[in-house]
């Protein structure tokens, strides 16, 4: 019976730490979507172009690494940052953003490249805490739970059989 | 139950080889003499009964024996409450082997009179009995431990202080974790029919009868009962596992893309960044996960280790608040009326009712320590009267019956070390009252919810500053 207990104390606290996960409303970044949404509107002039570019990495978009904008055949304007640490290189595949910005008639495209490091690396510590919350919660409920089984019933089995 | 576990194991691991030719032979004398096995686990077969790997002792028998007499069950059934099906070692399985036999009407409750029939392995005993020995080992044991932390937590870990150079390492440490955790999974498959047996049929992984699979379910290639409770933890966590590899997962070796399509005005079609809810997938994953774990939180140690420190008081900040507030008034008490510390009454009265109770195995005489840790404090006559003072109130009929099932009970819930009540008067609540371990479950439902607090508090999500810093971005903007 403890046994049982146990189980279903496990599959509890997975469920209700899932269900919490798939309940709970978090309301996406999309600062670097609309800012660059912005910036296909005011790169179209080339005079302020790369001021507007900087402005924006200045003040909203502080991982963006690398801007372009082009057509079918040419690059029209292109600007490269450098990274507040580490290089470019170091960067893994899963740790690079890119908003790429289209426009309906027209073959002018823009393409930012952000450096999501930062978003990955806090998403990795939120695992590792969950998991050892996971881990808290389980040996909590069985202790509070099977805790009191163990102790009315299954000591009498110890005890008498 | 656990001395017979105890005797269980001895017999498995000391012996198992000799048991092993023992068998053997037995069982070949029974395939010679008896019915076919398809009829063994029939009740109405009277076939004699085989003697097995761990034989039962007669404190078995006679636990059966009680247990039937009691109850009216089976030593199948009685087990099939109280038992754990992740081990797999012979004994057990032998035991609950009227539940996995080939048979189809095996059931965990089914008629006592029914033998314990011979369970069908696809491989021979002796190499059942060697695979189970490697697979309960405590090198084997070890070995699996550290391979789920790894696959738990060495992906996080990569993500925060490795570099891009070792993700190849880290994906061969991965995937060898992996292709060991899918061998231990398959050889319990093999040597234990209670963790996985495409004939177990009428229950669920759960405990509970499927009476409509009993009589309806006879399909024998999709069935819902094969695996237990430990096997499908163990499979769905370590399927989910695969989502942490980069050569397996392809969103691990793609960057992030959002494409944004804007019509011919320049307003935003519907795209990525029109959905505002975000769901992590990643971690719902990582949770699941967790489900590895299963076959190391073993409910029974870790009930007996928390009944002995009883640790699930620290949690709660009531108790620190007790404890301290308590302590604080009580010295404050004490100093303002003269009288000695209540610790050292509690002391002498202990001391006092032990003298006048005669009989020394007593729990309380047992259980009390401190008035031999503090003898010298009965020759203090001040000390004494107090102790008479207190002891006169209480009930002599209560002192004299400590050996009582609710006696032994209050002990066995209550810390014995000396942070317990030492300095708390009894006539207010104790921290045990208010934290114990049986008494108010209550207080279990509110510490469980602690980390669920904890976790709200916790969790992390990005601000959403979109409006604040486009301001800013156009008020920087040249006309």
């Amino acid at each position: 019976m403890r046994e049982l207990t146990g189980q279903r104390i496990a599959t509890g606290a997975l469920l209700a730490v899932i269900l919490m996960v798939i309940c709970y409303w978090g309301e996406a970044d999309t600062t670097a979507v609309m800012t660059t949404l912005t910036l296909y509107g005011q790169t179209a002039n080339p005079k302020y172009a790369d001021l507007s570019v900087n402005l924006a990495r200045s003040s909203v978009i502080p991982h963006l690494f690398n801007y372009t904008r082009a057509n079918e055949t040419d690059v029209i304007f292109n600007r490269t940052y450098e990274l507040s640490s580490g290089e470019v290189e170091e960067l893994r595949e899963r740790e690079i953003k890119i908003v790429d910005v289209y426009q309906q008639g027209s073959d002018v495209y823009t393409r930012s490249l952000f450096d999501d490091r930062v978003t990955t690396t806090d998403n990795a510590r939120v695992e590792i805490v969950t998991m050892i919350l996971i881990l808290v919660i389980w040996i909590m409920g069985v202790a509070s739970f099977a805790g009191p089984v163990m102790t009315l019933v299954s000591f009498y089995f110890d005890m008498y059989y | 139950m656990s001395t017979i576990r105890r005797f269980a194991a001895g017999s498995r691991f000391s012996s198992w080889q000799s048991d092993f030719q023992r068998q053997e032979s037995e069982v070949d004398e029974y395939q010679r003499n008896t019915v076919p096995h398809s009829n063994i686990n029939h009740p109405q077969n009277n076939s004699p009964a085989i003697p097995t790997i761990g034989v039962p002792s007669s404190r078995d028998q006679r636990r059966a024996t009680i247990f039937n007499r009691q109850q009216g069950g089976t030593r199948s059934s009685r087990r099939s409450i109280g038992t754990r099906s992740s081990s797999g070692h012979g004994t057990r399985s032998r035991r609950r082997s009227s539940m996995t036999s080939s048979g189809g009407s095996a059931t965990r409750g089914g008629d006592h009179q029914s033998q314990p029939p011979i369970e069908d392995y696809c491989l021979s005993l002796y190499k059942i009995h060697a695979l189970r020995h490697v697979i309960n080992h405590n090198i084997w044991k070890g070995l699996t431990l550290s391979l789920i932390l790894v696959l738990l937590f060495l992906p996080p870990i990569n993500d925060i202080w490795f570099t891009k150079s070792a993700d190849d390492a880290v994906d061969g440490v991965l995937t060898f974790a992996f292709i060991l955790l899918a061998i231990d999974i398959i050889l319990r498959c093999i040597v234990d029919k209670q963790y996985f047996a495409w004939d177990r049929k009428g229950h669920f992984w759960t405990g509970f009868q499927d009476t409509y699979c009993n009589k309806r379910c006879e399909c024998s290639w999709f069935n819902v009962h094969c695996g237990s409770f430990m096997f499908w933890f163990d499979t769905v966590a370590l399927l989910t596992t695969l989502w942490t590899m980069e050569y397996i997962n392809p969103r691990m070796r793609e960057p992030h893309t959002i494409n944004v399509t804007l019509d011919e005005i320049g307003f935003p079609l519907n795209g990525d960044h029109a959905t505002p809810i975000q769901f992590n997938w990643t971690l719902v994953l990582a949770i699941g996960r967790m489900g590895l774990m299963a076959r190391f939180i073993r409910t029974s140690i870790l009930v007996a280790w928390t009944q002995d420190i009883n640790c699930l008081r620290f949690v709660s900040p009531m108790y620190w608040w007790e404890r301290i507030n308590s302590k604080y008034n009580e010295k404050k008490e004490d100093k303002q009326k003269g009288r000695p510390l209540i610790s050292q009454r509690v002391l002498a009265s202990s001391t006092m009712a032990r003298e006048r109770n005669s009989d020394p195995f007593t729990v309380s005489a047992l259980g009390d320590s401190r008035g031999d840790l503090n003898r010298s404090s009965r020759r203090d006559s001040r000390l004494e009267a107090f102790a008479e003072e207190e002891s006169k109130d209480l009930d002599p009929k209560e002192e004299d019956k400590p050996t009582t099932m609710k006696a032994f009970f209050k002990g066995l819930t209550t810390k014995k070390s000396s942070d317990m009540g030492s300095d708390v008067d009894n006539e207010e609540p104790t921290t045990s009252s208010l934290f114990g371990n049986t008494d108010d479950s209550g207080s279990h439902v509110g510490k469980y919810l602690i980390p669920y607090l904890l976790c709200v508090h916790c969790s992390f999500y990005l601000l959403a500053s979109l409006t604040l810093f486009l301001m800013v971005l156009l008020y920087q903007v040249p006309l």
